[in-house]
């Protein structure tokens, strides 16, 4: 226990520098990455001393994660999107009777922190959660209601987590619906092209069997016979001009190239997902990156040729399909550095004795210099155009990877490329039951 | 005109280019290009009715491959072609594509064929119609109706437009009964209003009157939503809220000058025109709203 124990509403007190409300949303965005600001949910927006609202990490996040967010929204004065409503308490507030009327107030999930005033004037910001915390102090017997206000804390931070997973979803989804409905719209075409060819060619069929009926009809007529000469040469000469006999077997050529493509795309989005399998499962990670290079093979066909060195590996417990979801983010950021037609190389070999696999994934892209380098494992950090990047691949890897114990390292000089070393521990450890991902694979699985 | 019309195709995928012009050889001249670049190439070089895109390719994205289409050819007519359906490739292909009909992967051959067929129709149409002597501009300054409930938009609209007699409402009804006493050109309008959506009361409003220039202000909503404003009602501009006041005034601009090249040129009306719409019974009531306002229009035009 902390050595002095906190009583009032005044020890609560962080001294957070507020903003002014013509403060640019895009420069907000960028305090709450600073260290400073780490373990804020939201600012204080405040002129001459008043508070006039705060802003919240996660409305940031929301803003940014719209279409055009960060370009349509980024420049605008912060006052147009803060709450204006804000949560406030007095310094000199009894803490029971604060704690009682911020738990009424807030909503959930939490997103936001309290202002704390001393006559109307901003004097710091105070934790939802350390004010819970020192309610808990101050009255024993309220646990049960205050152990719901922690869970549901917990909740809200999954939500955030949930809305992070969300976006990289949409652009996944994208990708691949497009990559299904190309060959599915040249296969529909052409099916009812051959639907349009048959008719055509079975009346020339018709008109010839009657020709032939009527040439072994002894009692026929020569007019008869010509009759039925003339359409059949009329019928049969339409169809050669159509062209249509030198082009039905291409057709049905491109017809199955595209079936196959799809079958292949549907094996291999089952694979990604795993959606069939446990959740912790052991995995030959050569398949993994086999099944993330197809599925962002729309993204990458076009921007590089992919080289696999693939060593003998042995399987790797973890959680495929966010070991998949990790190959497709470093994959699709190898794709994206490239300007024109570049190369990427996957390789991945067994470390002698340490009992670890390892993946490096190399591309002759633009490459970093240092200041990016620093940031890419920030949550938000991107230096994509809008619709390209949301910044929330590199982190969610690194979150992934890091519950897996493994490691992942990143060495890149600018205009020459980039390469990232995975290494992943093929058995995961007893202890690690409790690390949230596996633990949770391993609860959903019994 | 004896020569076939001519369609352009531009499609990564060559097996699509290929279908495609199996499928259209027979009635029209098919050009089909790989990439973008080829078919601003092509379309310099030739002369071109109508242009079908992909939207997603390497180097050169629909959209901008039928932005360009716009400035080269701005005769042809301008087909979206696309696989998946992404915000901002809609967005796009109506501020900056100006196109015709957003058409998804998988097509139908009949529909497609009828879509194109009708596109051609109506570049001849308007091509015919350019030899026959423009309508004389009559001097009248054209409305403009803001139909939303924040005010701000409408002070803003006045005050960039003081020669235009901008009106406001805060329902459909009222526009429609201020519409009826003072037509407008161009109408802004959010699609949420207190009755609810109004979609489809645009789509009635532009099927009767193709001369009304509509702007859309909203806040994004689902993707099929869209396409179907542009398929069944053609709008003219869609700009997030909250809007930006550059790109508010800066479409507000083309949008007038827009409705007055549709009065000088009536046969271009057809460029505009929306798709049947299978009528909507759980709506009823609002299109008997929107014919009651046409009746009243049509009583004032035409005293019968
Ligand atoms: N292979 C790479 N080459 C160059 N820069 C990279 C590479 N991978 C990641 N980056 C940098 O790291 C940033 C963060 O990546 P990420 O978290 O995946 O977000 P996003 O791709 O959405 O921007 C990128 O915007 C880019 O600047
Ligand atoms: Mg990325």
């Amino acid at each position: 226990m902390a050595a002095v124990r906190k009583t009032r509403i005044s020890d609560l007190t962080m001294r957070v520098h507020p903003i002014p409300p013509g403060m640019r949303v895009a420069d907000v965005a960028d305090l709450f990455l600073a260290d400073a600001c780490r373990d804020l949910l939201c600012l204080p927006v405040v002129q001459d001393g008043q508070p006039l609202g705060v802003i919240s990490r996660y409305a940031i996040m929301r803003i940014f994660l719209r279409q055009y967010g960060r370009e349509i929204f980024g420049q605008r004065p912060i006052e147009r999107f803060m709450n204006t409503a804000p949560l406030m308490v007095d310094i000199d507030a009894d803490v029971e009777a604060a704690s009682a009327w911020v738990r009424q107030h807030m909503v959930l999930p939490v997103t936001e922190d309290f202002i704390i005033v001393e006559q109307g004037h901003y004097r710091g910001m105070g934790m939802v959660t350390s004010l819970l915390e020192l309610m808990e102090h101050h009255v024993a017997l309220r646990g049960r209601a205050l152990a719901r206000a922690n869970a549901s804390l917990k909740a809200s931070q999954a939500h955030l987590v949930q809305s992070e997973k969300m976006a990289s979803l949409g652009q996944m989804v994208a990708g691949v619906a497009h990559e299904i409905n190309t060959p599915l719209g040249y296969v529909r075409s052409n099916v009812e092209l051959a639907r349009d060819f048959v008719s055509q060619t079975s009346s020339a069929l018709v008109a010839s069997r009657n020709l032939i009926h009527c040439l072994l009809d002894e009692r026929a007529s020569d007019e008869e016979i010509s009759g039925h000469l003339m359409t059949a040469a009329e019928e049969t000469e339409a169809v050669s001009q159509s062209g249509i006999l030198e082009e039905v077997s291409p057709l049905f050529d491109d017809t199955l190239h595209g079936l196959e493509q799809i079958s292949e795309l549907v094996v291999n989005l089952r694979n990604f997902s795993r959606l069939d399998r446990a959740r912790v499962d052991h995995v030959n990670l050569n398949e993994s990156l086999d099944s993330a290079l197809t599925i962002g093979r729309n993204l990458i066909k076009h921007k590089a040729e992919v080289i696999c060195d693939y060593g003998d590996l042995p399987s790797v417990e973890c959680a495929a399909s966010q070991i998949n979801q990790v190959f497709l983010n470093i994959l699709t950021n190898a794709a994206q550095a490239i300007a024109d037609y570049g190369r990427i190389t996957v390789r991945t070999r067994t470390l002698a004795d340490t009992d670890q696999v390892e993946v490096r994934i190399r591309d002759n892209g633009c490459g970093m210099p240092e200041e990016v380098r620093a940031r890419i494992f920030d949550p938000f950090f991107t230096t994509k155009p809008v619709g390209q990047g949301t910044g929330l691949g590199l982190s969610i890897s690194y979150q992934i990877i890091e519950q897996h114990r493994g490691s992942i390292d990143v060495v890149s000089t600018p205009g020459e490329g980039t390469e990232f070393v995975l290494c992943l521990p093929c058995r995961q450890t007893a202890s690690a039951a409790q690390n949230p991902v596996l633990a949770e694979a391993a609860g959903s699985e019994a | 005109m004896n020569a076939k019309p001519t369609l352009l195709f531009v499609d990564d995928e060559e097996r699509i280019l290929r279908t495609l012009v199996l499928a259209f050889r027979v009635r029209y001249r098919v050009l089909s290009a790989t990439s973008g670049e080829e078919a601003i190439a092509l379309l310099r070089e030739h002369p071109v009715d109508v242009v079908i895109s992909d939207q997603r390719m390497p180097q050169m994205t629909g959209v901008e491959v039928l932005r360009a289409a716009r400035e080269i050819a701005p005769h042809a007519m301008r087909i979206l072609l696309t696989g998946y359906a992404e915000l901002a490739s809609i967005v796009g292909s109506i501020n900056e594509g100006e196109i015709f009909r957003y058409v998804q992967k998988p097509w139908r051959l009949e529909e497609l064929r009828d879509t194109i067929a009708e596109a051609v129709d109506i570049v001849h149409a308007a091509r015919d119609a350019q030899t026959t002597p423009v309508v004389a501009n009559q001097a009248r300054a054209a409305g403009i109706m803001v139909l939303d409930r924040t005010p701000a938009l409408f002070d803003l609209i006045r005050q960039a437009h003081p020669e235009h007699h901008v009106d406001t409402a805060d329902t459909l009804d009222e526009a429609l009964e201020r519409m009826a006493r003072h037509p407008p050109a161009v109408l802004v309008t959010d699609l949420q209003l207190p009755e609810g959506d109004i979609s489809d009361a645009l789509r009635l409003l532009k099927a009767q009157q193709p001369e009304l220039v509509v702007v859309v202000v909203t806040a994004f909503r689902d993707t099929g939503h869209l396409i179907r404003l542009i398929n069944q009602a053609q709008v003219y501009r869609v700009l997030p809220r909250p809007v930006s006041q550059n790109m508010l005034l800066r479409s507000l601009e083309s949008a007038l000058k827009h409705h007055d090249l549709l009065r000088e040129r009536p046969a271009l009306l057809r460029r505009h025109s929306v798709e049947a719409v299978p009528e909507a019974p759980q709506h009823s009531d609002i299109q008997q709203r929107v014919r009651g306002y046409l009746d009243r229009l049509r009583g004032r035009t035409s005293p019968a």
